[in-house]
């Protein structure tokens, strides 16, 4: 009889462990799981996604969406193309009024109407973000990392099933969940990719070094070791055409004539000074041209025919770089028109040998700008069509402006050879026909090669 | 024999070709040469025909005055004592 009540009581508290254990299963598993949490939500919660043809990013995301919204009942995700829909492209601006936020590029994701999210660089990064704004719509604690590594990734429904075991453990975290949470409440949601992103990148190395199929591989580069490759893409294409650009003789032929003028001024320091400024002020310039022709793409450049725009612009550069490189005309071609040229250099005359060295230095300036105004189609294609590239790579702005700068430093380092030898030595120089021969046939060929994948393969210029 | 050279300060190759010349000017003291700036010789530009051409340009005249070979762009040292030589009696 003790024996049976013994056993009664083994058997109820068994029941009331079961009972609690699957009571905990529940909670924890609500917490933890995308799937249960959206099924047995109240609301549900609209996801919209802003996508192109030929965005790599936008595919990624769309197919993390795609298993999402299989997986949760309260997810509705719908889709808005916008390289070919005008009506879908004009709501993406709208979007853009509403979170006053800059419409950079695609994917774009509007959360529940209330949050968004630019760009996506991973399932485990923004992937996650999407998710925990989700959950931050539906008053739920937002996933770590670590819960995702266990249930995210692979999202399938057995892994999920498992998870309960692991949640035990997980509890004491849930103070750390919180603290996780609040960076959701503190930051913006550009910020909240940013934030994901560093982990990202851990994961991205991981996989090169695992052997990623995308790769490119690692190599010692002189004394930088371990250089990826892939990374070095974008790096080395911005140097090339820029070098290229860089000795365009549209881009130079004002500073020789500056530079002949100011070897015979006798204080080295005006020299320096007002050769410098003009230096600086055209390279400021070409920076707020490649700016603008970047915000230009960036605005408009989800359009198909833009696309096709400028590669038919990078395919005429690309004809004309490769003739002059089979055609060999190692001379200077009369540049700017008679009149336009003697108006600049009595101009530049005028000011440089000005006796106060602000309306000297002010003149430059405005020649500068001038100047590079009036050649502004003489060297457009080359910027344009890099301005198109960085637009249509995955890249925050930072970056952006980062390899804008590299653009400018590598456009004018040639510029500042030239000046500098020419103020040391006081005698003009110029570049060896024989090396603008071969930067134009370098030029040509990448220009060549980007002409065709912007209309056969897109996805080859999106870099990030 | 004459070489008149016509080049201008915002030409890169005419810069380029400025010392070389001076090189073989004195390496090969045998002809006289006259310089003239694409923007402040007018009247001997449109005399020999140099509006449209690529700079910098190099005519070599005979004691007569008479063209006799007409060169333009970047030229090598080799070539143009090569053509001194040829030319420096007539």
């Amino acid at each position: 009889m003790r024996k049976h009540l013994v056993s009664k009581t083994f058997f109820k508290l068994c029941a009331l462990s079961i009972i609690f254990l699957l009571n905990t299963f529940v909670g924890s598993f609500g917490r933890l799981s995308t799937a249960k949490t959206f099924a047995e939500e109240k609301e549900k919660v609209e996801i919209k996604v802003f996508w192109s043809y030929g965005c790599t990013h936008c595919s990624r995301e769309r197919e993390f969406l795609e298993k999402l919204a299989i997986k949760s009942d309260n997810i509705v995700v719908t889709e808005y193309e916008v390289s070919r829909d005008m009506e879908n492209l004009l709501l993406l601006r709208d979007y853009g009024e509403k979170f006053s936020t800059d419409i950079s590029g695609v994917p774009f994701t509007v959360i529940g109407e209330i949050d968004y999210l630019s760009g996506f660089r991973s399932d485990e990064t923004t992937g996650l973000a999407i998710v925990n704004k989700v959950r931050k719509i539906l008053g739920e604690l937002p996933l770590t990392t670590l819960d995702w590594d266990k249930i995210g990734k692979t999202g399938g429904q057995e892994e999920i099933d498992q998870y309960p075991e692991n949640t035990v453990e997980e509890i004491p975290e849930v103070t750390q969940n919180q603290k996780d949470n609040e960076w959701l409440d503190e930051t913006s949601s550009e910020n909240a990719v940013d934030i994901v992103t560093p982990l990202k990148i851990k994961d991205q190395d991981n996989e090169i070094e695992g052997g990623a199929p995308f790769s490119l591989g690692r190599i010692d580069l002189l004394v930088f070791k371990n250089v990826d490759l892939e990374k070095m893409s974008l790096p080395l294409l911005t140097v090339v055409l820029a070098l290229a650009d860089g000795l365009n003789p549209c881009a130079m032929w004002v500073l020789l004539f500056l530079i002949s003028l100011l070897i015979k001024v006798e204080s080295p320091k005006r020299r320096w000074l007002i050769g410098s400024i003009f230096i600086l002020a055209s390279g400021i310039v070409y920076f707020l041209f490649l700016t603008a022709w970047l915000k230009f793409f960036l605005f408009i450049g989800f359009i198909q025919w833009t696309r096709y725009l400028i590669g038919t612009v990078a395919l005429g550069a690309a004809h004309i770089y490769i003739k002059e490189f089979i055609q060999n005309p190692t001379g200077c071609k009369v540049i700017g028109g008679n009149e336009n040229r003697k108006k600049v250099f009595s101009k530049l005359r005028e000011y440089a040998l000005k006796d106060n060295i602000l309306v000297a230095a002010m003149g430059m300036i405005v020649l500068a700008f001038g100047v590079n105004l009036v050649e502004f189609f003489c060297s457009a294609g080359l910027p344009a069509t890099y301005s198109n590239i960085l637009a249509m790579s995955n890249l925050n702005s930072g970056a952006h402006y980062a390899y804008m700068m590299l653009y400018i430093v590598v456009f004018m380092i040639d510029d500042f050879i030239i000046f500098a030898i020419a103020m040391v030595t006081l005698r003009a120089v110029g570049v060896e026909s024989k090396y603008v021969r071969w930067a134009h046939l370098l030029g040509g060929l990448i220009m060549l090669l980007i002409g065709l994948s912007l209309f056969l393969k897109p996805e080859l210029l999106m870099f990030g | 024999m004459k070489v008149l050279k016509f080049g201008a300060d915002w030409c890169s190759t005419c810069l380029v070709m400025k010392p070389r010349w001076k090189k073989v000017e004195k390496t090969h003291p045998v002809f006289e040469s006259e310089f003239f700036d694409y923007d402040s010789s007018p009247e001997e530009i449109e005399k020999y025909g140099i509006e449209d051409a690529s700079l910098p340009v190099f005519i070599f005249l005979d004691k007569e005055g008479n063209e006799m070979e007409r060169l333009s762009g970047g030229i090598s040292e080799k070539t143009i004592v090569s053509l001194i030589e040829k030319y420096k009696d007539r």
